[in-house]
């Protein structure tokens, strides 16, 4: 702040604290014309309004003696006044640098300790599961839902399966998080609707669904395109990211009719890189998180055994 | 008798009616924005109807709608019999009405439809800004040329506040909308970034401080007097609080923008001047207050007084929560969370709205040539849903707001948050629900004082009002007058 500016502001705290001080003290001094009935004599609306000119309470006057000292004590101690810093010299910068290093401090143990462990290890951590979950729920349940049960509306895929489109390593799921994923399926529109009916039906016939047989025979021929991505028997590439269309487990519906409309019209699938947002410490505990999600069923089968 | 003159009273039965009408549709929209809080279905997936598209009107309609129409028609009740005359320029009286009314209309039709300034209380774009201004010109033409043509020498201190209302409001509006329109629906501010932020709450606050607080203690000191028929307590505390007021409360909105980007000085100057500001605020609350001393057993019989009384109640504890909040400890807990939103209710729906109900209450009767209104059952039951639903409604969103400033900062010993943020929601839902249930009771406290006034306008329907005479000459200045007169 310039000279000329500091000094504008204080000339504006004084001036207006000093009206309002000066009312202070004058207020209980003023000397103002009485009549006899303890008014001021003046009278308006027929007589029905009147006014008292009794003096300033004393709860208030302390009460108002109060606020002053207390604003005027703390433009002393905080900035405010013009160019002055304050003499506790206090920021808020300061204030938040203060509150994260402690806040560090304490996780700075835990941390540590995380990343000793590979990620598939971290997932049995309670502590790293707890700080994960507060994790997950707050970047990643809008779109994989507060349980990882996925969301076929937005395609986001379900995290407590044991399908994976990228691989579901500790590594590659941390991956996922780090950089985003961006999944594309083009569209076969051009192959003609009888085509793509015909297709829908094979894709149908290979997780076993109930489907049109002569048409998934017609369609079989047709499937060596798909095969470029989902592979020879339709199981899948991890590599590209083409889920695997025999287990029953869909990312944007399985229903015929969802089907039909992912083969003519494509999809897009985008998960957003997290490494922008959170630390690399935060993003392997969401990693582990994740891991844990899909290994729920393994963990109560060893506890059965 | 020498007495040809008589009051403007028409204007003041227009904006009473447009006050009633306001409330409820203001108050009705409140209701819905809380239903669509807690259960999302009640967005009914039309873009218009959604939360965002309808908070807009909502605090459009009960701040300016409802509370401005309330304070136009007294404002020209009070400053006609404060000053013993007719209201000057007639004809831009009833413009102020009728262009009041478009403006409220316009503004409430656009908002829902997505065309916004994006500023919170100032939300209506540049042309139904430009309307507002020139009502409000004209307001402050009719306002001040009645004050000059007034038969009694010295200005009673509600018009001292309705002046600094008027005053305020006009700069407010006008520096805070300074934009440049591309077209109808869309214009630039001419602010930026911080800079923007501190006029936009400077605006905001003094919005409070100079509609929401000078208008209604205009009322206050009038009406107050008048149904406790006391001398106002105290002329002396009056100057005092009056010229606190309008030097203090300026400098205080930046305690709205408490850690942000807004450089720590402002932030200080801002606290500093909001812990100075509870001198006047108490000062008012109390100055109304005492007037009723010998009087208090009026509130027995008169549920005017009662709301009223509760009004001032209401007035110095949203007044002291609010400088308490302007504390950087208290708002660093409190903001961003509901327990703003419980102070402003705390604001809106226990002074502003009882003060004016009260006052309506006190008015309509006098302005509609009547001993008294239609139904005194129907104002105790206002009365009592009122203010139990006031309790509620501050009550549930105070509890909310604490839960959610405590989950937000809970830390586990190893130094994680403790809650996710959704977890703060569920904790709160209970909460949202009785909140809707509050306002229902409130809204239904209106609907029960539009029934009542329409009833006691039976007359006024049908023509048959008498003009009240001006009284001239005017009383001697000197005279002790009788106590407890009963004529308008």
């Amino acid at each position: 702040m310039s000279t000329g500016w500091s000094l504008w502001v204080m000339f504006l705290v004084v001036l207006n604290l000093g009206i309002t001080l000066f009312l202070f003290l004058w207020g209980p001094r003023a000397k103002i014309p009485t009549q006899p009935d303890q008014t001021s004599g003046h009278v308006w609306a027929h007589g029905t309004i009147r006014e008292g000119v009794r003096n300033l309470p004393l709860w208030w006057l302390l009460l108002s003696g109060a606020m002053f000292v207390a604003g005027f004590t703390y433009l002393v101690l905080y900035p405010g006044f013009g160019s002055h810093k304050g003499i506790l010299g206090w920021t808020a910068h300061g204030e938040l640098a203060r509150a994260e290093s402690i806040n560090n401090a304490k996780l700075d143990e835990l941390v540590l300790r995380f990343r000793e462990y590979p990620i598939e290890q971290l997932a049995n951590d309670p502590a790293a599961l707890q700080m994960g979950g507060r994790l997950f729920v707050d970047n990643c349940a809008a779109c994989h839902g507060r349980g990882g049960y996925g969301n076929v509306k937005v395609g986001a895929p379900s995290l407590i399966d044991d399908d994976w489109l990228y691989g579901g390593s500790g590594k590659d799921i941390l991956s996922s998080i780090h950089d985003g994923r961006s999944g594309l399926m083009p569209p076969w529109a051009s192959l003609g609707e009888d085509n793509v009916k015909n297709l829908a039906n094979y894709v149908l016939s290979l997780s076993g669904a109930p489907h049109d047989a002569a048409r998934a025979a017609a369609g079989k021929p047709l499937f060596t395109t798909c095969a470029a991505c989902h592979g020879e028997q339709g199981k899948g590439n991890p590599a590209l990211g083409a889920p695997n269309l025999t287990d029953h487990i869909w990312l944007h519906g399985g229903k015929y009719e969802d089907i039909v409309r992912t083969i003519g019209g494509g999809r897009q699938g985008h998960m957003p890189a997290w490494s922008k947002r959170l630390t690399e410490d935060q993003m392997r505990v969401l990693a582990a998180y994740v891991y844990h999600l899909s290994h729920q069923g393994d963990a109560a089968a060893q506890a059965a055994r | 008798m020498p007495n040809t003159e008589y009051y403007n009273d028409k204007v003041v039965r227009q904006f009473l009616l447009a006050a009633a009408v306001w409330g409820i549709v203001g108050m009705s929209v409140g209701v819905l924005a809380a239903a669509q809080l807690a259960w999302p279905m009640f967005n009914f997936d039309t873009s218009w109807l959604t939360f965002s598209h309808i908070r807009p009107d909502h605090t459009f309609g009960v701040i300016f709608a409802f509370g401005g129409s309330a304070l136009m028609g007294t404002c020209y009740y009070v400053v006609q019999r404060t000053g013993h005359t007719r209201l000057a320029y007639p004809r831009l009286a009833a413009f102020t009405f009728w262009g009041w009314q478009v403006a409220c209309l316009a503004a409430m039709v656009t908002m829902p439809l997505g065309l916004t300034q994006s500023k919170e209380y100032a939300e209506p774009e540049w042309w139904v800004d430009i309307i507002i201004a020139v009502v409000w010109v004209s307001l402050g033409v009719v306002f001040f040329g009645t004050l000059a043509r007034r038969r009694i020498r010295h200005i009673y201190v509600a018009n001292w506040y309705y002046g600094a209302w008027i005053i305020a409001v006009g700069l407010l509006h006008i520096v805070n909308n300074l934009v440049i329109p591309v077209s109808l629906s869309k214009s630039y501010p001419i602010y930026s970034g911080v800079v923007d932020a501190m006029v936009q709450w400077w605006y905001g606050h003094n919005a409070v401080a100079f509609f929401l607080t000078a208008g209604f203690l205009g009322m206050m000191y009038y009406f107050v007097p008048r149904q406790a028929q006391q001398p106002l307590w105290s002329y002396r505390f009056s100057i005092v609080n009056f010229w606190a007021l309008i030097s203090v409360y300026m400098w205080a909105g930046a305690h709205h923008l408490m850690y942000t980007a807004l450089p720590d000085w402002v932030q200080s100057v801002g606290m500093a001047f909001s812990l100075v500001l509870l001198m006047p605020s108490w000062g008012s609350a109390a100055n109304g207050l005492m007037t009723f001393n010998g009087s208090w057993p009026k509130l027995r019989t008169d549920p005017a007084a009662k709301f009223m009384v509760m009004a001032l109640v209401f007035y110095a504890g949203s007044t002291f929560e609010g400088s308490m909040m302007a504390v950087k400890t208290v708002n660093s807990l409190s903001h961003y969370t509901d327990w703003t939103i419980a102070h402003v209710h705390n604001g809106a729906l226990g002074w502003v709205a009882m003060i004016t109900i009260g006052s309506l209450y006190a008015m309509a009767p006098r302005a509609l040539g009547q001993e008294k209104m239609y139904s005194h059952k129907a104002m105790e039951w206002h009365f009592w849903l009122h203010v139990f639903g006031v309790v509620l409604y501050v009550g549930s969103m105070w509890v909310a707001g604490v839960t959610e400033g405590l989950m937000w900062r809970a830390t586990l010993p190893d130094g994680s948050l403790t809650y996710p943020f959704i977890d703060s929601l569920l904790a709160i839902k209970p909460m949202y629900w009785t909140r809707w249930f509050a306002g229902v009771v409130i809204l239904a406290g209106m609907v029960l004082m539009a029934w009542n006034l329409w009833h006691t306008a039976a007359d006024a329907r049908a023509r048959l009002i008498k003009p009240i005479p001006v009284p001239i000459p005017e009383p001697d200045p000197h005279q002790v007058p009788e106590p407890l007169p009963v004529t308008n």
